[in-house]
């Protein structure tokens, strides 16, 4: 059976045109999806960074005087608390593409540390966790990142510009958690120890509250607890995000607009064809229609092959540039589809506006006698 | 089974309305065949567009089967176009990017094994046998008006308008293609615009426009 308004047809029958409307729109894609991917990822890395926030809350001294024994004793009798453990909280400073994120080191006594290691579920990958005063182990992805192997001293690098320094022996490479670094402690008596809290997985919102409420001291006492966490990175990537969000919007909108008179132009030049349709008594519903199904399905099929593209170039990206590094990188990554479908679907309804306003007032009379 | 009373169109030039027609009447039966001749700028498209219901008269009225074309919506106008009217232009204004048979199938009004049946069948008779998958671009231009005029008679319309279709043809295509149209037609009513007077025989009734207002042309006898 004849298919005269097969989209099929249209688009096969109009490679130009339709190719040059996809190109449009996959251009533009690849340039929102390499924005957002590496903005993405920034974020990406530096939440994993702060991932100990997941599965425990640290609670600081902030002055010399410490944590009082009394408060200590009530998160050690909280009975939805299940360890706590002294820690001292150094930090390593571990590259991303572009620049450093800080990743939290904790040391511990060497005789909690093999205890605190269980509760965090660690694997050890290659050599064994640290056993006597100034050993470290880090996760297998901080290692390939900083270059740093089984045997070496890395002191030097861990709380760098901070005080304290010191001299750390690599004893161990961990699984699991991409940002963990975990230390036993090197000088006795240097720092103020805090507190790591474990609490029962389903309790811990209440727990996290009851330390930010009952627990912390305003400039005495700090709690970070993972929503305290989420709120300082949230605020920490708020410029990140709107530099994106405005990023996305200039290409969007321009995109929109370029693609969309583009759109334009190749629906107008078929203007003897919608007006024979009219002539011909076909309704005016199905003539727009037609031509916007014809139209959008070009430009959705550009976006899912911009999005195949897109998936293809991140996947280069991290086998080349991430994975080396020891970066996490997400190759499909939702909010890439987030901020290109607006794109396809804006100029549809856009161009859904523009063709009923041009075929409604279309005198297709005028245009079949070459009049118009 | 067509009848117009009275019909009056106007239109704007600049600040001046010219009456193109001015009271035209016309009537045609079942079947039949009118040709309408006249000058150039006489009014002979425009009454072939008020009578198919594309344009609306400023008075006057047509009535197919005794149903007034005004007094019809612009819904009902296009359903009775795609229905019951069949039209080959003066251009012949095939889809560039549709085949022969998907040409013809553009005004199909149930595009099911009958209608692919009768298109097949017109196809054979006009002299398009082995061009169904030509793109329009590949057709001399009296292929092309048959064509169109394929496309006019798929839907068994009622009435075929034609305005002026051999314009653009050599006197032979032009020849040949009213032949074709007086064998295919079958039971459809015909109303044609024509500028050519040779052909004034091959109808039931001429009539002719001038200054608005018709005129009928007695059948010569040869």
């Amino acid at each position: 059976m004849p298919q005269p308004f097969s989209i099929r047809h249209y688009f096969l029958r109009h490679k130009r045109k339709s190719l040059a409307l996809m190109a449009g729109l996959i251009l533009s894609m690849l340039v929102i999806a390499f924005v957002a991917g590496m903005i993405s990822s920034v974020d990406e890395n530096v939440r994993l960074a702060q991932s100990f926030s997941s599965r425990f809350s640290v609670v600081d001294a902030l002055t010399p005087e410490g944590i009082p024994e009394e408060k200590v004793e009530a998160m050690r009798s909280h009975p939805d608390v299940t360890a706590v453990y002294p820690v001292s909280q150094l930090t390593i400073q571990a590259p991303l593409l572009v620049g450093t994120t800080s990743v939290p080191l904790f040391t511990l006594d060497a005789g909690d540390l093999a205890e605190f290691a269980g509760d965090l579920n660690v694997t050890v990958l290659e050599g064994r966790l640290p056993a006597a005063a100034g050993e470290i182990a880090v996760s297998r992805q901080m290692a390939v990142g900083k270059g740093w192997q089984v045997g070496d001293v890395v002191g030097s690098e861990v709380n760098e510009g901070q005080s304290p320094r010191g001299r750390f022996e690599m004893v161990g490479l961990l699984g699991d958690d991409p940002y963990i670094a975990l230390a036993t402690t090197y000088r006795e008596g240097d720092g103020v120890p805090g507190y790591a809290v474990f609490a029962r997985p389903d309790r811990r919102a209440e727990v996290d509250a009851w330390l930010e409420s009952a627990i912390a001291v305003e400039n005495k006492i700090g709690a970070l607890t993972k929503r305290s966490l989420d709120e300082t990175l949230q605020d920490e990537m708020g410029a990140f995000s709107l530099i994106l969000a405005l990023l996305t919007a200039i290409v969007t909108i321009t995109n929109t607009v370029v693609t969309t008179l583009l759109a334009y132009i190749f629906i107008s030049q078929r203007r003897p064809e919608f007006a024979l349709y009219l002539a011909l008594g076909q309704p005016l519903g199905r003539v727009i229609l037609r031509a916007l199904t014809e139209t959008s399905a070009v430009l959705f099929l550009g976006w899912a092959f911009g999005m195949a593209c897109t998936t293809g170039l991140f996947w280069w990206v991290k086998q080349s540039f991430f994975d080396p590094r020891g970066l996490a990188f997400t190759v499909f990554n939702p909010t890439i589809v987030l901020h290109t479908l607006p794109s396809p679907v804006m100029i549809t309804l856009v161009l859904a506006i523009v063709l009923t306003l041009m075929l409604s007032r279309l005198d297709y009379i005028s245009v079949i006698e070459g009049r118009n | 089974m067509l009848e117009a009373k009275n019909l009056v169109y106007e239109y704007k030039d600049g600040s001046q309305r010219l009456r193109v027609l001015d009271g035209v009447s016309l009537s045609l039966q079942a079947g039949k065949s009118l040709c309408i001749v006249g000058p150039s700028g006489s009014g002979k498209s425009t009454l072939l567009y008020l009578l198919a219901g594309l344009r609306v008269p400023a008075s006057g009225s047509v009535l197919f089967r005794g149903r007034p074309l005004e007094a019809m919506s612009s819904k009902e106008r296009a359903r009775l176009r795609a229905r019951d009217f069949g039209f080959v232009f003066q251009q012949h204004f095939l889809v560039k990017h549709l085949t022969v048979m998907e040409n013809i199938f553009v005004s199909a009004h149930k595009p099911n094994r009958d209608t692919l049946a009768y298109a097949r069948h017109l196809v054979e008779r006009l002299g398009l046998g082995g061009l169904e998958h030509r793109f329009p671009a590949e057709l001399s231009g009296g292929q092309r008006q048959r064509v169109a005029l394929a496309r006019a008679l798929v839907n068994r319309p009622a009435i075929l308008f034609a305005d002026e279709p051999t314009a653009s043809l050599d006197p032979d295509s032009s020849a040949n293609l009213m032949q074709l149209l007086r064998e295919v037609r079958g039971e459809t009513a015909l109303i044609m615009v024509t500028h050519d007077t040779r052909l004034l025989d091959q109808f039931d009734r001429t009539v002719e426009l001038i200054d608005g207002k018709l005129r009928q042309v007695a059948k010569r006898v040869s």
